[in-house]
């Protein structure tokens, strides 16, 4: 995937294949994809476990693989959303006793935006 | 009410330094057959709550518990007021265990006895290399259900994700809703009036309201017990 982008002039800082991922939905998003458009391209040109937290100037979204290894789970309230790997690090948010928790599925889009 | 819940019942406060330590130390060296009921206070997702008892005492997890809650449980009847993280009751070997929440993925794996029962959604990958264990699933399973699951008994209320019962031994499948898809070697048997009973068992055990005869039975064709040198590994 680094020797596709790079030629591309998709630059890389690092050799983390974390980052890899980050600049394919970075060239897919500069070639004018909607942001759930490139995650859905990552999809398939993505092969290994995942998952993702995007933020864009607007708004935050989160994805996790067809395999869901990663864990990952969501506490949503009226006045935040706050994503974890594990509800331990969740425990102390203010009324999060009261937030709406539930574990992201596999392969599915989850997008907040600003009201 | 139950009687458990009149008589003086032992707290650890796991917002306090150690208590964690201590309730599983206690379980597994002071805990004795009709003594007190088990209240665990504030878990907040702490890991390895209750693992390894082997004692028949009564333990009610007041929130939501962390990944591995009651593992390797022996004997004892957990309850969690709460959802649960990864490996719920995973390698238990007898006891009940119940989830009032979802649990994470990989519940009850390894599980050679005992009962767990998941009010709520199953994430993927729940009773993976079941070994003997039953789990009932309130509501809905991820994929990977049952993943070479050997022995024992899952009942899904709700639906099921993809790759339901891939590579599965002698372990049988009830689901009740919709199922994604199969894995390899997983295929719908018709219901007998054993899996009748079996699933009426469980469904009572649970405590859900559920006709047995609006389940299906989903067992391994055994395609895979032998080798067999022409598939040409397309499995």
């Amino acid at each position: 995937m680094r020797r596709q982008l790079e030629p591309l002039g998709i630059r890389f800082e690092t050799d983390n294949d974390t980052e890899a991922a980050c600049r394919f939905l970075e060239w897919r998003m500069r070639e004018g994809d909607a942001i759930d458009q490139a995650i859905e391209k990552g999809f398939e040109a993505l092969d290994g476990f995942f998952t993702f937290l995007i933020g864009t100037a607007d708004g935050l979204a989160l994805v996790r693989d067809p395999f869901a290894c990663k864990p990952a789970i969501v506490a949503e309230t009226e006045d935040y959303v706050a994503i974890s790997s594990e509800f331990r690090s969740l425990a102390h948010l203010p009324g999060v006793s009261r937030a709406k928790l539930f574990e992201p599925q596999p392969r599915t889009i989850y997008h907040w935006s600003r009201a | 009410m139950n009687a458990a819940a009149m008589s003086p019942s032992r707290e650890f406060d796991l917002s306090r330094a150690e208590a964690l330590r201590a309730l599983n130390h206690w379980l597994h060296r002071e805990c004795a057959p009709g003594g007190p009921a088990v209240r665990v206070l504030n878990p907040d997702g702490a890991h390895s709550i209750a693992v390894g008892a082997d004692v028949p005492v009564d333990i009610d997890v007041l929130g939501h518990a962390g990944y591995y809650v009651a593992g390797m449980n022996k004997q004892a009847r957990v309850t969690v007021h709460g959802n649960a993280g990864t490996g719920a009751a995973e390698n238990m070997m007898s006891g009940f265990v119940r989830i009032k929440g979802f649990a994470s993925n990989s519940a009850g794996a390894s599980a050679h006895g005992g009962v767990l029962v998941i009010e709520g959604d199953a994430s993927l990958r729940c009773g993976i290399s079941l070994k003997g264990g039953d789990i009932v699933v309130g509501g809905s399973a991820g994929s990977f259900t049952a993943f070479m699951a050997q022995a024992g008994r899952i009942v899904i209320c709700g639906d099921a994700g993809e790759a339901l019962g891939d590579s599965l031994y002698e372990a049988v499948i009830y689901v009740r809703g919709k199922v994604a898809s199969l894995g390899a070697d997983a295929r719908f048997e018709p219901m007998t009036e054993t899996d009748l009973g079996a699933v009426r068992e469980l469904l009572a055990v649970a405590g859900f309201d559920h006709d047995p005869a609006t389940f299906r039975k989903v067992a391994s064709a055994r395609g895979l017990y032998h080798w067999n040198a022409d598939a040409n590994q397309e499995y």
